[in-house]
């Protein structure tokens, strides 16, 4: 009980962390270079997908809450959740990995 | 399924880790190279790429699932803390060092360094392509010139043209209207033309029909010439037999009278006979008259004996 409670800590401040910088990166582009821009877009939209992971990695481990105040919901709760993680674990990482690499694979070319 | 789901998954997070270590060796080659310009942020960057290893745990299976759990929150709050601060940091100095080369450059002051910098390093080359472009322009601006005087001569040219094309077309108009008239004309006598081919049909029908009439009177007159001919056949087959009936009366008649003579003559002897039976009778009456005075006398006599 007391690990998801970390955990759920750990996941919320990330997520909210990730939230402001990606909204502090969209702010910054405009001081990149235009050679850089396509790159930087591009890992942009994988700590999109990230903040995704982050946010049902977040519901995953605050399921005790609603446990606690709508025992009823729970198992419905719970089976969302369940499908939730397993379509993060199946596409939403590969996506981020695909998208960090084709950014780097742009940034390359561009700078090469 | 479940297990399919399992091994997907299982398979998945190998093939992101591999990715991962693809991409951090590619970043680490490009950043190696220093040839990235000043502008991107190299920190932000790597900080961003540092976001892919703590999936690296995911797969190191020795690790309890409790302490990778937590390995990996720590880990990406470490790291996301890091990315905002550096990209809080950042945003706010290139925004500062851009507002002061702005206020530098809008400095009502003439001799600021920045200003003349500007001035020689953008300005200047950008006045340099606005005289070649105004070069340009003018040279441009001459060709368009002349291309303007032999439009203006073809445009007389035109214009005479023009007022030929208006007088043949008066022309033509005239021709049309005639045409016109004589269509008109011609629709005229094409209507009188279709007025008697209208009649030429309907008597043509006309005609047609008389001609089945006659076709079909001439054909009954056939059949009736034909009943006739029938009829007269056997008329005279008729006659022939009257005839034969007649020389059959005939010889019926002769045969008759023949007979009516001989009756005659029969008569005659029935006459003569009848007229000696009445003779004979005559006689016998007076035989019988005889007989009775002699019978009458007899009885006298007889009573007279007695």
């Amino acid at each position: 009980m007391d690990l998801k409670i970390i955990y759920l800590i750990l996941y919320i401040l990330s997520t909210l962390t990730l939230f402001a910088s990606i909204v502090y990166l969209a702010k910054y582009r405009r001081f990149q270079s235009s050679k850089a821009i396509d790159g930087v877009n591009t890992y942009i939209f994988g700590l999109i997908f990230l903040f995704i992971y982050f946010s049902i990695q977040s519901l995953n481990f605050g399921r005790f809450i609603i446990e606690k105040i709508m025992p009823s919901y729970y198992n419905l709760f719970s089976q969302y959740i369940n499908y939730l993680n397993l379509i993060s674990s199946l596409f939403i990482v590969l996506m981020i990995a695909v998208c960090f690499l084709i950014s780097v694979i742009i940034l390359k070319e561009e700078y090469t | 399924m479940g297990e399919l789901i399992n091994i997907l998954i299982i398979f998945q997070k190998y093939l992101a880790v591999i990715l991962f270590t693809i991409m951090a060796f590619y970043w680490y080659s490009l950043k190696s190279s220093n040839k990235i310009d000043y502008a991107v942020n190299s920190l932000i960057v790597s900080l961003i790429f540092a976001m892919g290893f703590p999936f690296l745990i995911d797969v190191i299976d020795f690790i309890p699932k409790s302490l990778n759990y937590l390995i990996k929150g720590v880990l990406f709050l470490i790291l996301n803390i890091g990315l905002f601060v550096s990209v809080y940091i950042s945003y706010n100095e290139k925004r500062k060092e851009r507002s002061g080369y702005l206020k530098d450059i809008t400095e009502k002051r003439r001799d600021a360094p920045l200003k003349l910098e500007f001035v020689r390093e953008v300005i200047n080359p950008e006045l340099k392509m606005i005289k070649k472009e105004q070069k340009n322009i003018l040279y441009e601006k001459k060709i368009l010139e002349k291309e303007r005087f032999k439009l203006q001569e073809e445009r007389k040219e035109f214009l005479s043209e023009r007022e030929e094309t208006s007088l043949q077309k008066i022309d033509l108009e005239n021709k049309y209207k005639e045409l016109k008239k004589q269509k008109s004309d011609l629709i005229k006598e094409q209507d009188k033309i279709d007025e008697v081919n209208d009649f030429i049909e309907n008597e043509k029908k006309s005609a047609q029909n008389l001609k089945i009439k006659a076709e079909k009177e001439f054909l009954n007159i056939k059949e009736k010439r034909n009943n006739l001919l029938i009829l007269e056949d056997k008329l005279n087959n008729e006659k022939n037999q009257l005839e034969k009936r007649k020389k059959e009366l005939d010889r019926y008649k002769s045969n008759l009278e023949e007979e009516n003579e001989n009756i005659l003559l029969k008569e005659r002897q029935i006459l003569e006979l009848k007229k000696k039976v009445k003779l004979t009778e005559d006689d016998s009456s007076s035989l019988k008259k005889r007989i009775e005075t002699l019978q009458k006398i007899i009885k006298k006599y007889n009573l007279g004996e007695k």
